[in-house]
């Protein structure tokens, strides 16, 4: 089917070369190509009868800048083919689908994308996925086995699963207490998933509300924190963290005794707090993706004060998820370390009560508050 | 079948023939940052001698930003437009100045047939929207569409998706009356706008950089038919004129001008029929209740209690209760409960208005030809504004939530409702009676209407009628548990009375509870499942409001009568809930402020731009009372007092420490319906507080 296709790959040769531009680089010229393909062709599928397996012209794709998976995937392949590249079409199942290609069925593979093999190495490149930097790859097509064109014949092949590592969310905030309130200066980072699906957002809301959405965003659903002077990295840069730093008041956190003791509550995030599943479930729970979530809090304790109690560490880990909690005191300061790791995005029916169990925990360390006793 | 094979039989695009590029040059400033701005939008419906509709769609749009292209990728048009590959359909003004034109080739491809094709299982014939992907289309480009299509059958709804700003609008549709009244909504003819209040405020109105106008011809049309000279002209206005058949045209005349001032964002329904069916049921109906009626009171004494009695029996009959007596009922309206009351009241030759009346938060209407949403009514003028409304759980003679306003109330004419001959009763001979039901108000209506307006104010409730009388109770710490028990006590009274009400039928019994809402149970089993619902919806409203409940140890609920206005519904349980404090060292830290539930949170870091309103005055008081775990006891329990108070309304609250306990009273009272946007900070400052309240903490130490 898709040798019967005239995608006109002379007339795209050019199109190709005005996208690469002057640049020599090949995995630039390939990243160029890619992230062109993400930027400018809007995926839209009508799959009418053979056309839910049969890709749409290459220059048809390009003229009208929109497509299917499989008419991005085949401008792709081509617009790399015509500079050079050994670029393939590739059928692939997505993690919708419960069952892999053991099963001899059409019905395996729901998606397409574009492999490019360059020095022997194999990238998997889905144009739909806007904003995702060449070899990273989505959480739906992570792992997911796949078959690549090779000739009259095919190659069997399968997406890295990058693990849980890939997603990261870092927050590095420093807080102190100033007339009995909780000011601080958050520095924040994000790779993989939790970057692209924010710019992705970003990118999908209108522009006069995008930096109030940015605002809301960060401040979820905790009324009490309050924020200021966000700012943000390059918002079209796929390949580095996106970073976002702001300065933020966290209000009813600090209490007064009447001895002077200080009673603060030092968690700005209560992340997968109300996560808790009851007995009315009875299917399997799947995060969007793998989660790897650190945060570090720095306080600075005021003079003439020590640390009277803080919460116990947390450890728990196991294959499904990790939740490592701990306050550490350092010179003048008390810092609290959160990590959460979800290692697999499906938590089964028989790890609920694994998973609520830690759960109570974890909100039991969320909640509890630090104590600063007067010296 | 026949009839979808004469949808759209018959379709042609137009050919644009517009050559230059539309002009973007008069854009307002402010707009910048808008995603799409259509620059004009133009829609019109009319239907010709042979019953056919036009419709013609013809709009411009321009795209702003990435969020924009996406919104307009791909546009849905009438089915089976039968346009040749080389027919244009739109074009794409390109930011080089390059032009593509958009043809019939860009249509999706047909893959649901209309006509003699049928869906896979053979079942369904239907027609479907035809997908247009518009090709080529980028950020900074100006997208124009245009098609006209022929149909049979008037669309059910109109849409005018304008959700983007828009420089210019116009909307034009007429219809006959057998097609208003028999069209393909049957009963009614619905035109659904939505607005986008920037382009509809005063501000913008009085802007001289007036960007949205009507076409002359428009305004002349405005002028000639709808309008009185002493009505202002908006430019904004959306016109919608349905003429009728001149062999009936004493039948109605009909029009609806809209300004659409100070509207929030949301959907607009305009509905413009006093037809109805289930006229044989409303015929039943009043005889039933007449017959009861004229058992209880053989001769009228008092007009309220036959009234009374009258509404008690109508609620007898029709009180949604199940989806099933939903179901047998027909779903009983206000409008039929209008027909089947105006009927009683003629018979007992009480005299009544029946009107409708456009609910206060869309605004005053711009002309006294306007009403929206309309909600139908019984109103006794000897009596002064005794109100019927069966559907919304209110006390007859009570004001519901939506007509407690200030605002025009349209008395129906008699040619709305068809005139009436009371059948006999019990064989008992009635005289036939000639006259309308319905009786005319004094009419200020012009020479194109057929009934009347009137400037009435309904009376408006205090606050305290409309009372929410909470007390709590915690007590009982458990810290191992990290568990207390929460008592509470909730009072509705008045309208709070009634939503709640509303809300306590709304989901019903049997939906909830049964798999299948229509199986017969037994009258024990369906004590049972009441007793369970109960029990689900009064622990689910507690765990709405935030609070964690972990098991329900009692719960009760006294209705009194519902006909009585000073008895309240009250609401009792005892639950046990968890993570409402947490111990730490010696300390306790409670949660104090979680107990008030959750709050209306007013946008703190926006400018208002619309009015406030309210459906109705309110007042919700809170008494808490915390039972400290032995050998605690509080601290800086002041730090709990508040009180902000404007002309919009007050919160307060006032801790005292109390032995072994603390008891906190909140009061947070609305006092206007309606406040003026340019004050916003006398209605967030009320709400803001009680919001802040909502995350205080206390210090409990110990001894």
């Amino acid at each position: 089917l898709a040798d019967s296709v005239d995608n006109r790959e002379t007339d795209l040769h050019s199109a190709a070369s005005s996208i690469i531009g002057s640049e020599t680089d090949s995995l630039k010229m390939i990243e160029k190509i890619f992230y062109w393909v993400q930027d400018n062709v809007r995926y839209i599928a009508f799959e009418e009868g053979i056309m839910g397996y049969k890709p749409a012209s290459a220059s048809k794709v390009y003229d009208h800048l929109y497509g299917d998976c499989k008419g991005m995937a085949n401008l792709t392949k081509i617009l790399l083919k015509t500079v050079g590249f050994d670029s393939r079409l590739t059928w692939i199942g997505t993690n919708d689908i419960p069952y892999n290609n053991d099963i001899p069925s059409l019905a395996v593979y729901n998606h397409m994308i574009c492999t490019v093999i360059f020095k022997g190495k194999k990238y998997f490149l889905d144009p739909t996925e806007s904003f995702i930097a060449l070899g990273d790859y989505a959480e739906r097509i992570q792992g997911r086995p796949c078959m690549v064109e090779n000739g009259k014949n095919y190659l069997v092949e399968k997406v890295p699963d990058l693990s849980y590592e890939r997603n990261v969310e870092n927050q590095n905030y420093t807080v102190r207490i100033e007339n009995g309130k909780l000011l601080g200066f958050n520095e924040c980072q994000y790779m993989g998933e939790p970057k692209t699906s924010f710019l992705r957002g970003y990118n999908s809301t209108k522009s006069n509300i995008k930096e109030h959405a940015v605002n809301a965003y960060l401040v979820g659903s905790n009324s009490n924190l309050i924020i200021k002077n966000t700012k943000t990295s390059d918002l079209n840069e796929r390949a580095q963290p996106l970073k976002i730093t702001y300065d933020f008041e966290l209000k009813n956190s600090v209490l007064r005794s009447s001895n002077n003791d200080l009673v603060i509550m030092l968690n700005k995030d209560q992340d997968l707090s109300r996560l808790y599943f009851d007995s009315t479930r009875v299917c399997d729970y799947e995060f969007t993706s793998k989660y790897n979530i650190s945060h570090n809090c720095s306080l600075k304790i005021p003079n003439k004060y020590k640390v009277g109690t803080a919460p116990s560490p947390l450890n728990i880990d196991n294959d499904l998820f990790s939740f490592n909690f701990r306050y550490e005191q350092r010179d003048g300061e008390l810092r609290l370390v959160k990590q959460i790791k979800i290692k697999q995005a499906v938590i089964r029916t028989s790890d609920f009560q694994l998973w609520n169990k830690s759960i109570e925990q974890v909100i039991k360390f969320y909640n509890s508050p630090v104590i600063l006793s007067q010296i | 079948m026949k009839k979808f094979l004469l949808l759209n039989i018959f379709s042609c695009i137009f050919m644009i023939c517009r050559a230059e590029v539309p002009d973007t040059s008069g854009i307002p400033v402010r707009w910048k940052k808008e995603s799409l701005i259509i620059l004009s939008e133009k829609y019109r419906l009319t239907e010709n001698s042979s019953g056919i509709f036009n419709e013609s769609f013809h709009c411009i749009y321009y795209v702003r930003d990435k969020f924009g292209l996406r919104q307009i990728s791909t546009l849905t048009i009438p089915g089976d437009i039968k346009a040749g590959d080389n027919t244009e359909i739109g074009r794409i003004y390109r930011k080089d100045g390059s032009v593509i034109s958009i043809t019939g080739k860009h249509l999706t491809p047909r893959q649901i047939k209309i006509g003699k094709s049928s869906s896979a299982t053979g079942k369904f014939s239907y027609e479907s929207g035809q997908k247009l992907a518009i090709p080529g289309l980028a950020v900074g480009d100006i997208l124009e569409i245009e098609y006209s299509a022929e149909r049979h059958s008037l669309p059910s709804t109109v849409s005018m998706a304008s959700i983007y700003p828009t420089m210019r609008k116009e909307f034009y549709a007429s219809v006959t009356a057998s097609q208003f009244f028999t069209g393909y909504a049957s009963t009614y003819f619905e035109a659904f706008l939505y607005f986008r209040p920037v382009n509809f405020t005063s501000e913008n109105i009085s802007n001289t950089d007036q960007s949205i106008t009507v076409t002359q011809d428009t305004v002349e049309r405005i002028k000639d038919e709808i309008l009185t000279d002493d009505k202002k002209l908006y430019p904004y206005l959306i016109l919608f004129k349905s003429h009728f058949d001149p062999a009936k045209a004493e039948f109605v005349r009909n029009y609806i001008a809209f300004s659409g001032e100070e509207l929030e964002t949301k959907q607009l329904s305009i509905v413009r029929s006093i037809y109805y069916r289930g006229d044989k049921i409303q015929k039943t109906t009043a005889s039933v209740i007449w017959s009861k009626l004229h058992q209880k009171h053989p001769i009228i004494s008092d007009t309220i209690a036959w009234m009374n009695d009258a509404f008690y029996f109508y609620r007898e009959m029709y009180a949604p209760g199940s989806v099933f007596d939903n179901v047998k009922a027909n779903y009983p309206g206000d409008k039929f409960f209008v027909n089947v009351m105006s009927r009683l009241l003629f018979k007992a030759k009480i005299p009544y208005k029946v009107f409708l009346t456009q609910p206060d938060y869309y605004g005053k209407p711009v002309s006294e030809s306007t009403v929206i949403d309309p909600h139908y009514g019984i109103v006794l003028p000897r009596l002064k504004y005794y109100l019927f409304n069966p559907v919304v759980y209110n006390i007859p003679g009570d004001v519901p939530s939506y007509f407690e306003t200030q605002g025009y109330v349209e008395f129906a004419a008699n040619k709305h409702f068809k005139p009436y001959r009371f059948p006999g009763l019990l064989g008992v001979l009635f005289l036939p009676i000639a006259l309308p039901v319905y009786i005319v108000t004094d009419s200020k209506a012009n020479k194109y209407r057929k009934f009347g307006f009137e400037y009435a104010e309904f009376p408006s409730s205090d606050p305290e009628q409309n009372l929410v009388n909470n007390e709590i109770t915690l007590k009982d710490f458990d810290f191992t548990k990290n568990t207390c028990i929460f008592s509470i006590r909730t009072s509705y009274l008045g309208k709070a009375k009634a939503s709640y009400s509303r809300r306590l039928c709304s989901s019903t019994l049997c939906y909830e509870t049964c798999e299948n809402p229509y199986r017969r149970v037994s009258r024990k089993e369906d004590e049972k499942l009441a007793s369970e619902y109960l029990k689900k919806f009064i622990s689910g409203n507690i765990s709405s409001e935030g609070h964690n409940v972990c098991s329900v140890k009692t719960y009760s609920l006294e209705k009194g009568s519902f006909f009585s206005p000073g008895e309240p519904i009250v609401v009792s349980a005892d639950v046990e809930v968890k993570d409402f404090f947490v111990s730490a060292g010696k300390y306790v830290v409670l949660n104090v402020g979680q107990l008030l539930g959750e709050q209306l949170q007013p946008n703190r870091d926006t400018v208002r731009q619309n009015n406030f309103f309210i459906p109705y005055r309110k007042k919700y008081a809170f008494r808490l009372n915390i039972k400290l775990p032995p050998g605690y006891v509080a601290d800086d329990v002041s730090s709990l007092n508040g009180k902000f108070q404007s002309a919009a309304g007050k919160f307060v609250s006032q801790a005292s420490a109390n032995g072994d306990g603390i008891v906190v009273n909140t009061e947070k009272i609305y006092t206007f319906q309606h406040y003026d946007k340019g004050k916003a900070s006398e209605v967030n400052g009320f709400l803001a507080l009680a919001d802040d309240f909502t995350h205080l903490k206390i210090l409990l130490r110990k001894k």
